[in-house]
């Protein structure tokens, strides 16, 4: 993958597609976790950048992916700057949940509302926690990489991972026993209750203010 | 119960979590994993739909690479810039150095200043200030790109000596054939103006044209050729107005303002002024 980078670098354009193809996904998620239904327009924006500067870059697929999701991410700070509006809200889920049925296919349907509801969990952490987990997990990058992305330090983004899947633990344990319990209607998983586990930060609002 | 269990998450199994470790790797923590995998799936088909606008945009940027090769452009003009004024600041000092030297050594300093010859100069003041500035200037110049535009500004000085000394040779090859006329040419106003007038213009060019005789052509006679220039050609601005910011300018225009020609001085200041301009080239 790195000799495709070099080869998009030289103006390859069926690099750039395997490029495009490896890491839109994982961006894209990235990006409706952070900005909700935008997440397309603020991924072709920062597509449209990366295509612009992809000369002037330089390092491997790992930091090519690193790359872009920071240059993701700057723009989806932008449009949360421009537009006040809270980072996360109801409307990711829900624009996730409502995609699968546009489309046709069962099976990507049913990848995609697996892929949904995990999104949808993350979504229910705080934000830099929701973040470091997605950065790691969903774009792939190390602990380093998602650091640099981050603009922190790499036990800062490692710990607040950790306890983002502490939390994802505890309320995959919710879920499950809400389902057993009285069985909701839709399979959607409902938002987080502000029961959190004990010891691990539940402050969504104040992590918000951080960001500002 | 359960949530001791999900804090039960370890360092080293929440590395192997978002490190993509599968499900079962992580014993305990497979509806996590799975999760986590979830999340990471491979693309759904709607997910890829910005393909085509992306593609569209990497063959506009590659159409119009204007971006990208003007950062280039610009890192390595930056580069080129530092290069040269490097260059071109040492290259003016040793012309400076250099062209006092020689300048002392043909005996024709007094006559270009226009001034009387001052004798009372101090030979060592010469010598000393030869080496120091060609060694400090040059590299602190380099070293710093605040003074870039100055380094640029130099370059066309250091270039002017060069072109009258092809002006010099030019005029000496026409003067045999008319001699009066050929100053008045307007390829010559260049060198009459640094002369002075067009009397003075044999004299200018005495020296440039007696190491052309000597040289063995190339680079080296017009490095000999140039030096006697400088100095003659902007006798108050040797320092002040071409290098304002470095150090080692106003040492450099010493020299020029106390004429050291003493006959002890000859052999030195020449031997002094050539080495220092070679490694720098």
């Amino acid at each position: 993958m790195s000799d495709q980078v070099r080869a998009a670098q030289q103006g390859d354009e069926a690099a750039f597609r395997t490029l495009f193809r490896a890491v839109q996904p994982g961006l894209l998620r990235y990006l409706t976790v952070l900005v909700g239904e935008d997440a397309e327009d603020v991924a072709s924006e920062a597509w449209l950048q990366i295509t612009r500067d992809l000369g002037s870059f330089s390092g491997d697929f790992d930091g090519f992916r690193g790359w872009a999701a920071t240059i993701g991410r700057n723009r989806a700070m932008d449009l949360l700057r421009s537009r006040r509006r809270q980072p996360r809200s109801s409307v990711p889920v829900e624009s996730l949940l409502d995609r699968p049925s546009a489309e046709d296919t069962e099976g990507a349907a049913l990848a995609t509302v697996g892929t949904a509801e995990a999104l949808a969990l993350i979504a229910g952490l705080s934000r830099d926690q929701a973040e470091a987990v997605l950065l790691r997990v969903v774009m792939e990058l190390d602990a380093d990489e998602a650091a640099r992305v981050l603009g922190k330090r790499a036990g800062a983004v490692r710990m607040a991972a950790h306890r983002g899947l502490r939390k994802l633990a505890s309320l995959l344990e919710q879920q499950e026993a809400g389902r057993r319990g009285n069985a909701r209607g839709g399979g959607r998983p409902k938002p987080p209750e502000n029961n959190f586990a004990p010891g691990v930060t539940p402050t969504t609002v104040s992590t918000l203010k951080d960001m500002r | 119960m359960s949530t001791n269990r999900s804090r039960r998450i370890d360092h080293d199994t929440a590395e192997q979590l978002l490190g993509g470790a599968g499900v079962g790797t992580a014993v305990g923590h497979d509806a996590l994993a799975g999760l986590l995998a979830a999340a990471a799936a491979p693309a759904a088909e709607g997910e890829l739909s910005g393909e085509q606008s992306a593609l569209a945009a990497f063959r506009a940027a590659r159409l119009a690479p204007v971006p990208p090769s003007r950062k280039r452009s610009m890192r390595t003009s930056v580069l080129a810039r530092l290069l040269l004024s490097a260059k071109a600041v040492a290259a003016l000092l040793a012309t400076a150095v250099g062209g006092v030297a020689v300048a002392a050594a043909t005996g024709n300093l007094p006559a270009t200043l226009g001034g009387s010859p001052a004798r009372s100069g101090p030979v060592p003041a010469a010598t000393a200030s030869a080496g120091a500035p060609a060694s400090a200037g040059a590299p602190a110049s380099a070293g710093a790109p605040g003074k870039l535009p100055q380094g640029t500004v130099t370059s066309s000085p250091a270039a002017v000596p060069t072109a009258l000394a092809e002006l010099c040779r030019a005029f000496d090859q026409d003067r045999g054939r008319s001699s009066s006329g050929v100053l008045a040419e307007h390829r010559f106003a260049e060198l009459v103006a640094a002369a002075g007038g067009q009397a003075g213009v044999p004299g200018y060019c005495a020296p440039v044209l007696a190491g052309h005789g000597k040289g063995q052509g190339g680079s080296p006679t017009a490095q000999s050729k140039g030096r006697p220039g400088t100095a003659p050609t902007h006798p108050d601005t040797p320092g002040a107005s071409h290098r304002p910011g470095s150090p080692g300018a106003s040492h450099a225009a010493d020299p020029s303002t106390h004429p050291t020609s003493h006959p002890s001085a000859d052999p030195s200041p020449p031997r002094k002024g050539t080495p220092s301009a070679h490694p720098t080239r």
